[in-house]
Parts: structure tokens; sequence; C-alpha cells
């Protein structure tokens, strides 16, 4: 699919209120049966992951977090049927979502700044707030916004931090560390 | 939500207002859900219409489907209750074939349609001033992929057919 289309007219929310998940879950029922490639019951799967996975890569990928939460969305649906146990699907949605948004939001870094910049521009988060949180995040690295998004956003333990972003513990502490001395001291600048 | 005129000083705390935010238009969602349907053919172009036109064509399922899909002769609203539909369709030969029930999900720019035969998916949104993106999906699972080149060739056609009602 050519790249313009993919992110042409797309849609950024205002910043997120609640911290609390987004969207309804899917039922366990909705699941199996989205499993069994049901369209309606795979439609509803999508529509209750989707705030979630767009806050997630919104959140690690910024600006890339469009394309990370349509690649995310592709291959949760392209696999679904096979995941064995339907009650784990947040924890399985939420492993791709965070690897392809830091992939995203890497490859993203690796373009020139200036671009960069103007497209958080357009983003649009204002009013306030939500901008400036949006530029705060967009100084540090991909993999401090996701141990941000993972333990201050998901709640997750650094062990289970850890597991998700296939690192090891002792490294979540630190990069944990790091980023919210970095992320304290940029916003209070 | 109110935003507090005091400094932040945590993520955790900046968290409880605004976290950044992304969201997908119907189209590309449409296009993530097709990558679960392996027995779909899909398809997209460029309608020369307002998206409220458009859509004002695609969700008159008693008016317009049987002017679009060859295979449909006629269609009846069973039952509605808010996005939720059960829609019935008979072929177009009307004492031949029997009332097939589709559940129907219909939405602006969004329309998934299952019956025990196949499925069916439409979105759409706007792109740029008098213009309309369309994406559109047909496939059995019955059926399975042998008959996808026939439902891609039907899509082209529906197009065609959709871009005669606008």
């Amino acid at each position: 699919m050519p790249e313009e289309n993919r992110r042409t007219d797309r849609a950024r929310r205002e910043p997120s209120a609640d911290p609390a998940p987004l969207g309804s879950v899917p039922t366990l029922d909705q699941i199996q049966a989205a499993q069994q490639g049901d369209l309606i019951a795979m439609g509803d799967v999508l529509d209750g992951l989707m705030p979630w996975v767009g806050r997630l890569c919104g959140s690690i990928a910024l600006d890339a977090g469009p394309d990370a939460a349509q690649e995310t969305l592709i291959q949760v649906m392209r696999d679904l049927s096979g995941l064995r146990d339907p009650a784990a699907l947040r924890g399985w949605v939420r492993r791709i979502a965070t690897r392809e948004a830091i992939r995203h939001a890497e490859r993203r870094r690796r373009e020139p700044l200036l671009d960069h910049l103007e497209e958080t521009e357009r983003v649009d988060l204002d009013p306030s707030l939500g901008r400036d949180v949006a530029r705060v995040l967009a100084e540090l690295p991909p993999d401090q916004r996701a141990i941000l998004v993972l333990r201050d956003l998901e709640g997750l333990s650094e062990a289970e931090a850890a597991a998700e972003l296939d690192v090891a513990r002792g490294t979540i502490k630190s990069r944990l560390h790091r980023a919210r001395d970095a992320f304290r001291k940029r916003w209070n600048a | 939500m109110s935003v507090p005129e005091e400094r932040l000083d945590s993520p955790i705390e900046a968290g409880r207002y605004a976290w950044p935010d992304v969201d997908l238009d119907p189209v590309e969602r449409m296009r993530a859900l097709t990558a679960g349907l392996p027995h779909v053919a899909a398809d997209e172009t460029v309608l020369e219409a307002d998206f409220d036109r458009v859509w004002a064509v695609i969700e008159d399922f008693e008016r317009f489907t049987p002017r679009i899909e060859a295979a449909v002769g006629r269609v009846r609203i069973l039952e509605r209750e808010g996005e939720r539909i059960v829609l019935l369709a008979k072929g177009p030969l009307p004492s031949l074939s029997p009332w097939q029930r589709f559940d129907v999900v219909l939405r602006p720019g969004w329309c998934l349609m299952a019956s025990r035969l196949g499925d069916i998916g439409m979105a759409a949104r706007p792109e740029g001033p008098g213009r309309t993106r369309f994406f559109h999906f047909e496939g059995s699972a019955l059926f399975g992929r042998l008959v996808k080149p026939l439902f891609a060739w039907n899509i082209r056609q529906d197009f065609r057919k959709i871009r005669g009602l606008l």
C-alpha cells in the first residue's frame, strides 16, 4: 500500500485524560468467536483494542504512532486465530504494540529532525498540556518512552516490563531511572 | 478536563492528564481487519464525491444494494438497534432464492456484513474536497480462497456501479 495513502488524513485524538485502560476490553466470547473467523466479532475485538493500542503507540512512537498502530492491528488480526489462550490477549497485544512502536519510532528518528518537529507541531495535541507532554517525550529516546509507558501508564512491574521489552530487570531499573529523571528535568526546564 | 496551573513534576502525574494518543480512520482499520480474513478479496479506490454522498448510497441497503450487487434482488431490514442491524437479502430471481440473513454493523464510514455464506466490508474516509477513499472486501469462508478472483472482479463491478449512483 502506498506510504502516502497510509499517512493521509489520520486523526489524532485529544490527549487522554484517563490513565485507566481505554476502550471496551473484548470479552472472552468475542475473542473466541473472532478466532473462529466470525466477522462481526473480529470487528468488535478491533474496536475494543483501538483506543488502547492508539495510546500505547501514540505515547511511544509519537508522530510515527499511526503507522505503529496500524502495523500492530494488522499483526493482531492476522495472528489472532493462533493465540492459544484468549485470556492472554491483552499482554500479547501490548507486546506487539510496544515492539512496533519502538521500531517505528527508531525509524522515524533517523529521518530529518526538521520534518519530525514540523510533524509534531501538526499533531495538534493542543490545548496546552498534551502538546507539552508530547514535546517532552519527543526528546527522550524511544526505549525510554517505552519504559515510561509500560511502568507509569500500563502499571507493569519491573519484572513484567523487563519481559515485555526482552531486557534484564536491572536494565529496566536503570533505564526507568534515567527516563524519569530526563522527563522531570525537561518538563520543569 | 481542566489542566492544572501548577507544574507537574513526574511523568506519572503528567500522564494522568495527557499521554499522546492516535486513532486510525475507518479505511485504515478495515485494512487491518482484512489481514485476518485470508478468504476475502479487497480493493480500494477514490470516488469523486463527498463522503456524505458516498455513504448515503452505501448505508441505504434497501434502495441501493440491489442496484450495486448483481447477486442481490431485494433487501429488507429486519431489526435495527444502534449500530447493529439484521437484514434479509434475496437473489435477483426472488421466487427461486431464499431469504439470506446478514448481521450488520453500520456507522459512518464503516460497514461489516456477515452471512452464513459470505463476509462483506466497506469503509470510507474523506480524501480532500469532493473526494472519498473507499475500501471494499468480499469473500466466502465456505468457498475459500479459490473463488477470490471472482470476488475481486465483483468488487471492481461494485466500484463502477457505485460511481454511477453518485
